[in-house]
């Protein structure tokens, strides 16, 4: 062999050794990729163990969100998670959560909320990746690539899941893309993270259950040891009605033990038979009400003792609408019952009194004064023909003068009883009108040398109570005639109405013969008369002070002895209801 | 000329009596009218109204008498006949009512001229005569 030949050979050797160690070293290559992908997926299974191990022990919706955000960004290394719980039975009750997105997809943001829960509706199936054109809803929060998508409605439970996991080349461009094997292990992961949500609620659910049992349970010992110790009777019933218990109080009362009328029924042992349909369809009432329902009814005690009692039924039932218990609370208003009736018997007889008074005043107003105004007549008509014997027309002066005292105080002691005996009517009064009619039936009786005026300043109708004020200002006007000066015939009364400020002020000013300044003070206390020569009887003035009073006013006097008198009223300006 | 009338109607004649003695001292020339019965002078007005008679001049009426008051016996009145063919007679009511509600039911009438407490007196009466008033704001002429 040459030389040539021999390194021929060995050159065709090398190659060939050189080329099975090329392919031994690509089989080397492949058998380290499927060592790293197998380490990773096995990193990926610890994880899913580590967070499965955590989710259990989550006691809340949203802190198991924030947990499984977190975990699904470290088990499949996207950028982003998002997590949406809601509830089905009300929209507005969710818990969301988000990982590696920041502000962008914040909880407190709806709009990302309502992004999600339109995509989960556009994308049904359980699991799916989507890219970059299928995400254009939560696009305006974070420009994505792609996604892995789950979601799953649990109508038994009553709530729906969605897991989205998601890159943004925009924002991190070194996450590479979603890979299509991982969808399997996330599909399974989900799977996962769903049951435990599931376990999550249900836990949920049957702790409010538990506490709702505890919270009723402790009430129930509370109203029980209320219902030993109170004064009240208590009788509480099982669901048909019979006696279950009775407390001490009940006992007492109505001379029954416990033991003799357990299992009866309440109403055959206290009430009058005539009764028992009325309870009877008390309970029914409170059971179909599902409310306390009460009513006052007579009870009667073992050995027949009656009472007045008042009843109230409350119907107790179990968590699920069944009817449980009935507990009857039964009150002796047996002296409340004889007092409110003696109260009603006076409050009749205080009736009949007062309309007795009505008629009374009436009467007083016609009949007694009747007789009386006919003696007047009847004098009036014998001082016109004895005009020639004035021994006897003194007399009849006299006479005259006694019967209108007579006359003025009886009109006066009805004006009193009237204002203290009858509420305030208000209506709007037309003071000018008013104070006209007062003018004029004086001017049936008065000589025309008495001049009468009345300026009003602002509008002269105000609310007030008629016929007080009406009475008032005849008294005042009555006055001014009364007490003028009797030598002149410049006699002037005028009232003033000034109805622009706060209160409503009147004034009755006279020219006549003044009240003095040592007698001033008193003239509105009762009988209190200053003036000997003109006949009144005291209460004028006093009755106004009443009658003022009542309309919540003042009356103040200023006087001067010869000069004349200013009697100025204020009422508070009132603005009519009606 | 003609003579003038007066109708008068209270059941206390004593009222009557003194208020005819009244009138006549005025003008004895003055017919007077009285009756003590509301009905009977109802009656006595019915007739004149429905056969066209010339009534009173002057009424006046007391309120509380048995019967038929001075109100029942002006809405009887006021309901049958037109205020126009009443206002041929001036109505006065002539009462002891100190009752101001009586005063505004007077007015409500719209046929009373005048509320005039008890007793009548010669100058109010005078007066009346003389001139034609206003008082209560409610007689349309």
């Amino acid at each position: 062999m040459s030389d040539t030949e021999e390194f021929n050979k060995l050159l065709a050797e090398y190659r060939a050794l050189q080329l099975r160690v090329t392919k031994f070293s690509a089989v080397e290559q492949a058998m380290i990729n499927i060592r790293d992908r197998l380490d990773s997926e096995l990193d990926m299974h610890k994880r899913m163990h580590t967070y499965s191990t955590l989710a259990l022990k989550c006691e809340s919706e949203s802190e198991y969100a924030s947990l499984t955000a977190e975990s699904v960004v470290g088990i499949f290394e996207t950028e982003m998670a998002l997590i949406l719980i809601c509830k089905l039975s009300d929209t507005d009750s969710y818990v969301f959560s988000s990982e590696g997105g920041g502000d962008s997809f914040s909880a407190n943001n709806k709009g990302v909320v309502e992004a999600v829960r339109s995509l989960a509706a556009e994308h049904p199936d359980a699991v799916e990746i989507l890219r970059e054109a299928e995400l254009k809803s939560l696009e305006p929060y974070c420009p994505l690539n792609d996604a892995l998508c789950y979601n799953m409605v649990d109508s038994d439970l009553g709530f729906s899941l969605t897991v989205i996991a998601m890159n943004s080349a925009a924002r991190a461009p070194l996450y590479g893309n979603i890979e299509a094997r991982i969808k399997a292990i996330f599909s399974v992961f989900c799977q996962q993270l769903t049951s435990i949500l599931a376990n999550i609620i249900r836990r949920q659910t049957i702790s409010a259950q538990f506490q709702s049992l505890k919270e009723a349970s402790s009430e129930l010992n509370k109203l029980s040891l209320i219902a030993t110790k109170t004064q009240n009777c208590v009788i509480i019933t099982d669901a048909s009605g019979k006696i279950e218990w009775v407390n001490r109080a009940f006992e007492n009362l109505y001379n029954y033990q416990l033991g003799e009328i357990t299992g009866k029924l309440p109403r055959e042992v206290i009430i009058a038979s005539d009764s028992q349909e009325t309870i009877l369809e008390l309970v029914k009432s409170a059971i179909s009400s599902r409310q306390t329902q009460s009513k006052a009814i007579a009870t009667y005690s073992k050995n027949q003792q009656k009472f007045r009692s008042y009843i109230e039924i409350t119907p107790v039932f179990t968590e699920t609408g069944e009817l449980l218990n009935t507990v009857a609370l039964i009150q002796d208003v047996t002296d409340l019952h004889n007092y409110q009736q003696s109260l009603e018997q006076k409050n009749s007889e205080l009736k009949k009194i007062n309309s007795e008074l009505d008629n009374f005043v009436y009467s007083v107003s016609h009949d007694l004064r009747s007789p009386l105004l006919s003696i007047k007549g009847l004098l009036n008509l014998i001082a016109l023909d004895e005009t020639k014997n004035d021994v006897y027309l003194n007399y009849i002066q006299l006479a005259l003068a006694s019967v209108d005292r007579l006359d003025d105080t009886i009109q006066e002691i009805l004006d009193y009883s009237r204002n203290a005996r009858f509420d305030l009517n208000l209506t709007q009064v037309d003071l000018r009108e008013l104070v006209q009619h007062i003018f004029e039936d004086l001017k049936y009786s008065v000589e025309p040398r008495v001049h009468f005026a009345l300026d009003v300043t602002g509008s002269s109708v105000i609310t007030t109570d008629k016929y007080r004020l009406e009475t008032i200002l005849k008294n005042l006007v009555g006055n001014g005639f009364k007490y003028r000066k009797p030598d002149t015939d410049q006699c002037e009364v005028r009232v003033t109405v000034d109805t622009t400020g706060k209160d409503v002020v009147i004034a009755v000013v006279d020219n006549g013969i003044g009240i003095s300044e040592k007698n001033l003070p008193r003239i509105f206390e009762m009988f209190y008369r200053g003036n000997s020569d003109v006949p009144g009887t005291g209460l004028g003035l006093y009755i106004c002070k009443e009658i003022i009073e009542k309309l919540n006013g003042t009356i103040s006097a200023i006087s001067e002895a010869g000069k004349g008198t200013t009697i100025k009223l204020q009422i508070p300006a009132l603005t009519n209801k009606n | 000329m003609k003579k003038n009338s007066v109708l008068l109607i209270d059941d206390d004649k004593t009222f009557n009596i003194i208020n005819r003695a009244l009138i006549q001292k005025i003008d004895p020339e003055i017919e007077v009218i009285e009756f003590n019965s509301s009905t009977i002078g109802l009656d006595y007005l019915g007739e004149k109204l429905l056969t066209d008679q010339q009534l009173p001049d002057f009424l006046f009426l007391d309120i509380r008498m048995p019967e038929m008051t001075g109100f029942e016996f002006l809405g009887i009145l006021t309901s049958q006949f037109s205020h126009n063919k009443l206002n041929a007679m001036r109505i006065f009511i002539l009462t002891s009512s100190l009752d101001v509600k009586d005063k505004e039911r007077a007015r409500e009438t719209g046929v009373v001229e005048g509320f005039i407490n008890k007793p009548l007196e010669l100058q109010v009466l005078d007066n009346l005569f003389k001139v034609r008033s206003n008082v209560l704001g409610g007689k349309t002429e």
